[in-house]
């Protein structure tokens, strides 16, 4: 694996698409920040209806009218950070695929993603999960802390 | 007022701050976890006053839900983000984006207020229906200017090298 993705970012830092992002001052910046507008609603989305589940916020509103209100927004959102973040990974590819935090990251968000897939189907069965809420907002806030890691720990 | 914030800089919290490897970056993260749900929540707001969601729900009852977990990160951010600035303190305040950051936090706030004030007095008639103008303009600049927000927060990283 460690291998496969030393050739990837060798490979991604020989593309003109690299090329012209390393080029660029301002592309980077830009990227990052729709990253974490995007991660920031991803976050809250879930965040709140988590709350709902564990009963914190929204009360006055059935679980079900707060998860499709919540969920929507969250899943239609992911793939605006994931192409900001492929963008930063081809103009960065060493920073992003030779460091552990950013392996963590991808770890994490994939534990949160089926922890939200989870939640979906918990909420449509008629509630419960308390301890998946629990869970699922420890490690989406997890993706995020890995995601600022990246920039303090050192490509391999 | 330099000297005042050469005191703060050289106070024993800021220097751990600014002197510890793991400590500014875990502040950091702490600020940013709560700057998300910042501006997620507020969004939510935003986006019922515009109209764009939540439609179903009333704004007062929206407002009544969603504002304190608001209120709650944006106090976790202040106070992550006060300990980042008395670390560097002169540094923050030479850093054009740091100082307009504090604007637009404060010219948010401003909006919020004019609309709590003011558009919010007749919120009984538009409660469940279509929001006003006075709300969607409310809703929109919000939006703009937190976006702007961490736009300004993001460069400040950019223009100011950690470490």
């Amino acid at each position: 694996m460690e291998h496969l993705l030393g050739h990837l970012s060798h490979y991604l830092a020989g593309t003109a698409a690299c090329r012209l992002i390393q080029s660029s001052a301002w592309m980077i910046p830009a990227f990052q920040t729709v990253h974490i507008l995007a991660i920031s609603v991803i976050f809250s989305s879930a965040i709140l209806l988590n709350l709902r589940v564990l009963g914190l916020v929204e009360r006055d509103a059935p679980l079900a009218q707060a998860a499709n209100r919540f969920l929507p927004a969250l899943w239609t959102t992911v793939p605006l950070a994931v192409a900001t973040g492929v963008l930063m990974i081809v103009g960065e590819p060493r920073r992003a695929l030779m460091n552990e935090s950013f392996h963590l990251k991808m770890l994490l968000l994939l534990i949160a993603l089926a922890a939200t897939a989870l939640t979906r189907r918990t909420v449509r069965a008629g509630g419960g999960g308390r301890a998946l809420a629990v869970l699922s907002m420890l490690v989406w806030a997890g993706v995020i802390f890995a995601g600022r890691w990246i920039a303090y720990s050192q490509p391999g | 007022m330099n000297q005042l914030i050469t005191l703060i800089e050289e106070s024993a919290i800021a220097t751990s701050v600014r002197e510890g490897d793991l400590l500014f970056p875990l502040i950091e993260t702490l600020h940013i976890l709560a700057v998300s749900l910042v501006f997620g929540s507020i969004m939510v707001v935003d986006l019922r006053l515009l109209g764009a969601a939540s439609r179903a729900r009333p704004v007062s009852r929206l407002t009544a839900s969603i504002l304190p977990v608001t209120w709650v990160a944006f106090v976790v951010a202040i106070g992550a983000g006060g300990l980042m600035f008395i670390s560097k303190a002169h540094k923050y305040l030479e850093n054009g984006y740091f100082d307009a950051k504090l604007v637009l936090i404060a010219a948010a706030g401003l909006n919020m207020m004019v609309f709590h004030l003011l558009t919010a007095r007749d919120i009984a008639t538009w409660d469940t229906g279509a929001p006003p103008l006075g709300a969607r303009i409310a809703g929109g600049l919000s939006m703009a200017l937190w976006i702007s927000v961490i736009t300004c927060g993001r460069l400040i990283g950019f223009t100011m090298p950690v470490g």
